[in-house]
């Protein structure tokens, strides 16, 4: 199972057509998985598309549809609470985005691997399973 | 005696026909996996269907000012 985040929807949108998009070419490579959107980063996908127009808020929607989107319980929230507080323990919180850690968060609780662009955004999380779409 | 193989051999060939070995496309094994709804194939078939996003509005939807670059902090996606 993979998880992505918001920026893995925004590369894949707007490098689709391209030949060399290292998204279409993450997509090829796990052509058989199952890509999950965490409902954290389905809304923060939603919000910026639909800071620019109704339109693209629609397509958004629509484009969500090709995912499956993963909600959030009780166990999720046992899992984010264990590692924040984990990574205060370590001093390596830092001024991490919250909706990163509750990605994070539901990708661990799941075994999923999380893909994402920038690999750093997520360093130290105890547990978690990562990948770039940009290291392929 | 050529009439009696020529028969036995178009025999064979019927049967061969009528049990699917020639003639007809393969059958699919019941366990074969079926496309999994949201694989990554699955995807990239969709992703024809969708319309273009132009730069202007990619660069603003990775630049949204959302918690995470509050702060004050330089926003890595921005795409200049």
């Amino acid at each position: 199972m993979i998880c992505v985040d918001r920026i893995f929807l925004v590369d894949m949108w707007r490098t689709k057509d391209l030949f060399d998009s290292p998204v279409r070419d993450f997509l090829v490579t796990h052509s058989a998985d199952e890509f999950v959107v965490p409902v954290h980063a389905a809304g923060a996908f939603l919000e910026c598309c639909a800071s620019i127009s109704a339109t693209r808020l629609k397509q958004a929607e629509s484009i969500l549809g090709f995912f499956r989107i993963g909600c959030f319980d009780f166990d999720t929230a046992r899992r984010y609470a264990a590692m924040v507080s984990a990574l205060r323990r370590g001093s390596t919180l830092g001024k991490r985005s919250k909706t990163d850690l509750w990605i994070a968060a539901w990708a661990i609780q799941h075994s999923a691997t999380l893909v994402t662009r920038d690999k750093i955004h997520f360093r130290d999380i105890p547990d978690l399973r990562l990948a770039s779409y940009l290291s392929l | 005696m050529t009439k009696h193989k020529d028969i036995e051999a178009l025999n064979s060939a019927v049967d061969r026909i009528l049990q699917g070995e020639v003639g007809s496309p393969p059958r699919r094994r019941e366990t074969e996996d079926p496309e999994t709804p949201h694989s990554g194939r699955r995807i990239l078939k969709a992703l024809s269907t969708i319309p273009e996003l132009s730069w202007e509005d990619a660069q603003s939807m990775l630049t949204t000012v959302t918690e995470d670059w509050e702060s004050g902090a330089d926003n890595p996606y921005d795409l200049r």
